[in-house]
């Protein structure tokens, strides 16, 4: 099943089983629906549908005014940096909701625009700069495990997040693994297991971090391979512990930002694990970052392959 | 039965109205004085936005507000919360962020808000409270309450997008919400006929197809009869309707600039208006841009004064 896919069945799926929701958006029962993330959704006993108008500030404070009244909302979004025109709301009524005990949930759904072409006005786009800004929890959603725990556990979850997919891997089969999964408390995901390396992936680069595995089990050796869907995780104890044991870590992260989640692991380990060896495959700024590109996230695996090698 | 605040005696029907308004405007006004005098002696050290002037309003919507109707205010709250709150107490010590609070000191006095007063929200971000009402009017209809939801804003908070953004939300999807624009003229320092062209409000309302009022003199009565008959009809066609009330900030001064010929007047916005005294009588302006001297159209002025010494006395007593 491709990525996109995946994803509208576990919304429609978690929808159809909750209790009382709002689900509102401009197009989310029209058209593409949304690029097909609201496809198939119709009102239901429990589901009320709203196609709306193009007013983002007014479309996040709505879901901040269902939670304050103890309804339910998911707002699906084409595009995360709509969600600009809202970050009033984010920020300062999200403070207000803070003090209180959340009976409801308000999810935003939204597409990160990471395939590179929209230009200057879809440069500003990565999940952590907006979980950073406003404190809200944020998940990425890179593989079938992470929409699995993630739309399951967190989507009408009492209290407000960002949920975001990718729209680079909309088309593509769902990075799936067949290895068994940990879910620690901290939201981390372990894919494998093994001795020469620690490998944790970011944002959306888990199909960039299994190449990676890959190409060190080619050679004959093995690695850890983590995948970190909270963007404001903050408990790195696992990663820490494994990549102590294996003496190398590697960031693979694709998110284009000054404010990366891996920069608080890379922080933490480099204070706290001062043996291990710190290797980053990142995206970085280009000198023509604000123009259309194709910006995808590419691994020099031969090289990479000599870093990770040359202990 | 409500009784005449002087002599302890039951008052009769129409009486009971006119004296009981009164002793509303008297008491917002006189607590909020109290407040002024605090704030001037540097007792606070929260931003409070007074509302002098601002009474007859806020007795008004207190007046029609349905039961579990919902008031969702702006950082300029301070007439509602005293009105739904009918203490003072509590008000001064949420702005002395005591634990005694209306909040338990956690919200101040920009985002004042009193859930069990059917306050559910206030802010300090012009316009921001307008979706949160689009949201409070959705959860409405979703679940079937027929409750109004009432949202403030001014000349200032309508400039914002959010304004028409809620309005055409709510008139989409058919949602009972009231919005009262208090047009005061300001926003801060700057006056609204230097900052912008003239806004036609009933224009706007008429372009999203939805009922316009406009209330001006001060009178709670002559104002509570046209927020019921909109309520009425928000209930009954499902929809919003805009109320624009002409508000004066009261406590504002002149002051003559170095090497100006003309004084200059300063709206003091937040904090306290540092040449308003505390008084007996609390008259500000002669004029029925002051509430409380719209009260001498209907009553004996020596009446006025002895309710109005009685009141603060109590609530002088009150936070004593």
């Amino acid at each position: 099943m491709n990525y996109i896919e995946y994803v509208n069945l576990k919304i429609r799926s978690n929808i159809s089983t909750a209790g009382r929701v709002v689900v509102y958006g401009q197009n989310v029962a029209a058209g593409s629906c949304v690029s097909g993330l609201a496809k198939g959704l119709k009102a239901e006993k429990n589901a009320t549908v709203l196609n709306t108008i193009n007013a983002e500030n007014t479309l996040v404070g709505v879901g901040l005014g269902l939670l304050l009244n103890g309804v339910s909302s998911l707002f699906v979004m084409k595009q995360l940096d709509f969600l600009l025109l809202g970050v009033d709301q984010l920020v300062n009524t999200s403070n207000i909701l803070r003090g209180m005990t959340p009976k409801a949930s308000f999810s935003i759904v939204a597409a990160v625009v990471d395939s590179g072409y929209e230009g200057p006005q879809s440069c500003l786009n990565s999940l952590s700069d907006f979980c950073a800004l406003t404190r809200i929890s944020g998940y990425t959603i890179a593989t079938k495990q992470d929409a699995d725990e993630v739309f399951d556990n967190r989507l009408f979850e009492p209290g407000i997040r960002i949920i975001c997919v990718s729209q680079r891997l909309l088309k593509s089969e769902i990075p799936d693994t067949e290895a068994e999964v940990k879910i620690p408390q901290s939201g981390i995901q372990k894919h494998a297991d093994g001795h020469d390396a620690t490998i944790a992936s970011f944002n959306f680069s888990f199909p960039q971090a299994r190449d990676i595995l890959m190409s060190l089990r080619a050679q004959g050796r093995t690695a850890s391979l983590y995948n970190v869907n909270t963007v404001l995780a903050d408990d790195w104890t696992e990663i820490m512990k494994d990549a102590a044991r294996t003496g190398t870590l590697l960031i693979v992260d694709d998110s284009r930002s000054y404010n990366r989640s891996s920069d608080r692991l890379m922080t933490a380990v480099s204070q706290q694990e001062k043996s291990v060896r710190i290797i980053t495959v990142r995206r970085e700024f280009g000198r023509h970052w604000y123009q259309p590109s194709p910006d995808v996230m590419t691994v020099d695996m031969p090289s990479l392959m000599r870093e990770i090698g040359n202990v | 039965m409500a009784s005449n605040i002087l002599t302890g005696k039951p008052l009769a029907g129409n009486e009971q109205s006119l004296i009981g308004v009164a002793s509303e405007i008297l008491r917002i006004r006189l607590s909020q004085l109290i407040i002024n005098e605090k704030y001037k002696s540097g007792s606070f050290r929260i931003p409070i936005h007074l509302a002098l002037g601002h009474e007859a309003i806020a007795v008004a919507a207190d007046t029609v507000l349905g039961k579990q109707d919902a008031l969702i205010l702006p950082h300029r709250n301070l007439h509602y919360n005293l009105a739904r709150a009918k203490s003072l107490r509590p008000i001064v010590d949420e702005f002395l962020l005591k634990e005694t609070g209306l909040a338990n000191g956690k919200l101040g006095s920009m985002n004042l808000a009193n859930p069990d007063a059917r306050i559910l929200y206030a802010s300090s971000i012009l316009g921001n409270n307008l979706g949160i009402a689009a949201g409070t009017a959705l959860a409405n209809k979703v679940t079937e309450t027929g409750d109004v939801t009432w949202v403030v804003t001014g000349d200032g908070g309508m400039e914002e997008g959010a304004f028409y953004e809620a309005l055409q939300f709510c008139a989409a999807h058919g949602l009972r919400l009231l919005i009262l624009v208090e047009n005061n003229g300001w926003s801060l320092a700057t006056h609204i006929m230097e900052r912008r062209c003239p806004v036609n409000l009933e224009r706007i309302a008429s372009a999203f197809g939805v009922p316009y009022a406009r209330l001006d003199g001060n009178v709670p009565q002559a104002y509570a009869q046209v927020l019921r008959e909109l309520r009425a009809g928000i209930v009954q066609h499902s929809m919003p309707a805009v109320v624009e009330v002409v508000v004066k900030t009261l406590g504002g001064w002149h002051t003559l600039d170095e090497g100006a010929t003309v004084p200059r007047y300063i709206n003091y916005h937040a904090g306290p208006a540092a040449k308003v005294q505390l008084g007996d009588w609390p008259v500000l302006e002669e004029s029925e841009s002051d509430p409380v001297y719209v009260l001498l159209k209907q009553h004996d002025r020596d009446r006025l004064e002895e309710l109005s010494r009685t009141m603060l006395g109590q609530l002088l007593s009150e936070i004593r």
